[in-house]
């Protein structure tokens, strides 16, 4: 199972700020909001950085492994 | 043309005139920061020691202040940098730039050193020098009590009066932090500028400027960073996506990940300590957080200081963090450098350097030791100094974190390159704004610039230094530039293949943009609110005619002159360096690119800039900037 974990715009969404998720990629993960939560949950997840065990993720091809973590967080700034 | 009003102010003869500035001065530099340094150059004399009486301190502001156009609060400070012995500019929001134009003066530039304590009172343009002897040893907020709530305020704390190195000017609950401001007020024994007035901005095109004024703001409401993320989440926001790529700073830059990241990050701070957001005047992103520290509601700390007072000193108490932030700003001094300088000591504590009570994942006594650097008490004056001096006081130049002897900002650079290369370019030392901040597009934002290849990164570091030195000239907050990054691109994700090719092709373009520069101003010969709005903003203020490119150029002479004042310091390629621990180590063992390849990415730079082996700007390119006569 993979631990996913929402941030505070998603879990509008989600009413819950994690959850155990079983899939294989984050594309699967996707998929699975998408189902659960709707297309606006899914393209506010889309939109957002995405880290697997707390290290940035730049594709989404990527294999996850029971245990991993998949955490979306907001795109932020600063300066 | 109506040109801008500025007064000198001689301390030592206590003599008040105008000084004019001339048409074609205003608008080859703007104002603000660009045009401070021109008239830094030109009536410092070479080799004057900063905190001497013969230093001198411009606070001006800039075309944009009091125009009513977003994000156009900001004023400057510019002086011989306390840390660096090179320029200074030192940014700031809040109502004083504003007050200061209403009261009559575009800026001030102020000499000598007062034989008492004063504070310079601006009062509908009649500049009086008021005795302050009452006000010392007052912190910043007290002393700003003493005046009318809706005055402008510039004032020091004790670390100012005491001359802590890197003392800053605070104004409200906004500080000029960087490079001493406040220590070269105290070195003048200036305790406080207040200004107050009623004059208007002249705006040359009133209904023109509104009606883009009302565009821009609706731009800046529906981008997603500057009207959802910043307000929601303010700079702190920053530290998970700093984290999970590797740029949060560790251990003082010993890594660049932290592994109680989430206590300190800007989701909790929301979650935990928020009570409002908040902003500048005529600033809708309204990026200012507020927190209660001992029951009282005051501003909460920007990223930097969440970083540098957090993970920076393995400290994961967010809630400590709020107050130690608010005690710097009372006490006046910088959290950048004396967090910075902090982790240092708490460096060589640890390898037995040096002791000063100080040691990682113990915050305990660093509240009383803050308020110790800012008196100058015993040997926490050493820690006053900053970390270069205390480098060359007790060893371990190879990891003082700064870049010319001013402290790095909260991104670990080798894992972010490009942010590398510019702290070490930076004209006022290890700054990633005047550094060109593309930490933001390699590592901590939307697009994901490859953070580790030194290819492309000279050219993205110069493109978006001149724009950033010309966003400040003009007078904007440099968070109204966010916008610049499409918002489909945040619509799309970082993970879309568009987002991801558009990084990649930020890169590609590297060899278009040396024969860019070359002919700016009839390359660029139009304005966009998609790309640079505050050139058409600057435009309808002053009614001097601005294009993109001739602003980029305005920006590009700004960052030539503050070079050659470092020169003529006595600076020179050599000082474009950083410690041997972001530029020698990996960061991470396994991962060979994990440092910062300056050497490589230098020559390139130097190129592009037109700019000699050594750094220099050549002859032709400073002709090209009008900087020297062409005949």
């Amino acid at each position: 199972m993979i631990e996913v974990i929402y941030s505070q715009q998603i879990q509008v969404y989600t009413n819950c700020d994690k959850e155990y998720i079983a899939a294989g990629s984050l594309r699967e993960i996707f998929k699975y909001i998408s189902n659960e939560y709707g297309k606006e949950a899914e393209r506010e997840v889309k939109s957002s950085l995405v880290t697997q065990n707390s290290m940035r993720l730049y594709n989404k091809q990527g294999k996850l492994v029971n245990g991993d973590i998949i955490k979306f967080i907001p795109v932020c700034s600063g300066g | 043309m109506i040109l801008p009003v500025y007064a000198s102010i001689d301390l030592n003869t206590k003599e008040i005139k105008d000084y004019p500035i001339s048409g074609k001065l205003y608008e080859e530099f703007m104002g603000g920061k660009t045009l401070g340094a021109k008239i830094l150059y030109d009536l410092l004399p070479k080799n004057t020691a900063p905190l001497s009486p013969e230093a001198i301190l411009i606070v001006n502001t800039s075309p944009a202040n009091g125009s009513g156009a977003p994000s156009s609060s900001r004023f400057n400070m510019t002086f011989k940098n306390v840390l660096t012995g090179g320029i200074a500019s030192s940014n700031c929001g809040g109502q004083f730039g504003v007050m200061l134009k209403r009261a009559g003066y575009d800026g001030l530039i102020i000499l000598g050193k007062s034989d008492s304590p004063v504070i310079i009172e601006i009062l509908d343009g009649v500049i009086t020098l008021k005795n302050a002897s009452e006000y010392v040893g007052m912190n910043s907020e007290e002393v700003q009590e003493q005046f009318p709530r809706h005055w402008g305020k510039l004032v020091i704390g004790p670390a100012g009066e005491n001359l802590v190195r890197y003392a800053c000017a605070v104004s409200g609950e906004r500080v000029a932090g960087r490079c001493g401001a406040g220590a070269v007020m105290g070195s003048k024994n200036i305790k406080g500028i207040v200004a107050f007035g009623t004059k208007q901005t002249p705006i040359n095109d009133k209904k023109g400027l509104q009606s883009y004024i009302t565009k821009w703001v609706k731009h800046l409401k529906n981008h997603p960073m500057t009207g959802n993320s910043l307000p929601r989440y303010g700079s702190a926001g920053l530290v998970n996506s700093a984290n999970a790529s590797g740029v949060l700073p560790t251990k003082n830059f010993s890594s660049g990940r932290y592994k109680d990241f989430e206590s300190i990050s800007g989701e909790t701070l929301a979650d935990s300590f928020l009570t409002r957001n908040s902003g500048c005047i005529s600033c809708p992103i309204r990026c200012e957080r507020r927190v209660m520290v001992n029951k009282k509601e005051v501003k909460g700390p920007e990223f930097e200081t969440v970083g540098l007072f957090g993970s920076n000193i393995d400290n994961n108490d967010l809630e400590w963090i709020n107050e130690v932030n608010y005690e710097a700003d009372i006490l006046g001094m910088d959290t950048i450098s004396l967090a910075g300088t902090i982790a240092f000591a708490m460096e060589l504590q640890e390898k037995g350097m040096a002791d000063f009570d100080l040691s990682f994942n113990n915050k305990e006594n660093i509240l009383e030791i803050i308020t110790s650097i800012a008196y100058r008490n015993g040997k926490y004056s050493e820690l006053a100094n900053g970390s270069k001096w205390l480098s060359e006081e007790y060893g371990g130049k190879d990891f003082a974190i700064h870049a010319k002897g001013l402290e790095l900002a909260a991104y670990e650079p080798r894992h972010s390159v490009g942010m590398g290369l510019g702290y070490a370019t930076s004209n006022r030392g290890g700054c990633h704004l005047n550094g060109g901040y593309l930490a933001l597009i390699e590592s901590v934002g939307v697009l994901s610039v490859d953070k580790q290849t030194p290819r492309g990164k000279p050219e993205l570091t110069i493109l978006l230094q001149n724009m950033m030195e010309g966003i400040s000239a003009a007078g904007f907050c440099l968070f109204s530039a966010q916008a610049i990054i499409p918002k489909f691109l945040y619509k799309l994700g970082p993970l879309h293949w568009v987002t991801k090719l558009t990084g990649k092709a930020a890169i590609s373009v590297r060899f278009l943009l040396r024969p860019v520069w070359k002919c700016l101003p009839w390359l660029l010969p139009f304005n966009s609110l998609y790309l640079l709005p505050h050139a058409e903003v600057y435009k309808r203020i002053t009614g001097i005619k601005m294009t993109t490119g001739k602003f980029l150029q305005i920006g590009e002479r700004g960052y030539n002159i503050e070079r050659m004042f470092n020169i003529r310091e006595g600076m020179s390629g050599d000082d474009d360096a950083l410690p041997k621990r972001l530029t020698d180590s990996l960061q991470e063992s396994n991962l060979p690119d994990s440092y910062v390849p300056l050497k490589q990415m230098l020559p390139r730079y130097y190129r592009i800039r037109g700019w000699d082996e050594k750094g220099i700007p050549s002859t032709k390119k400073l002709k090209q900037l009008g900087l020297v006569n062409n005949d």
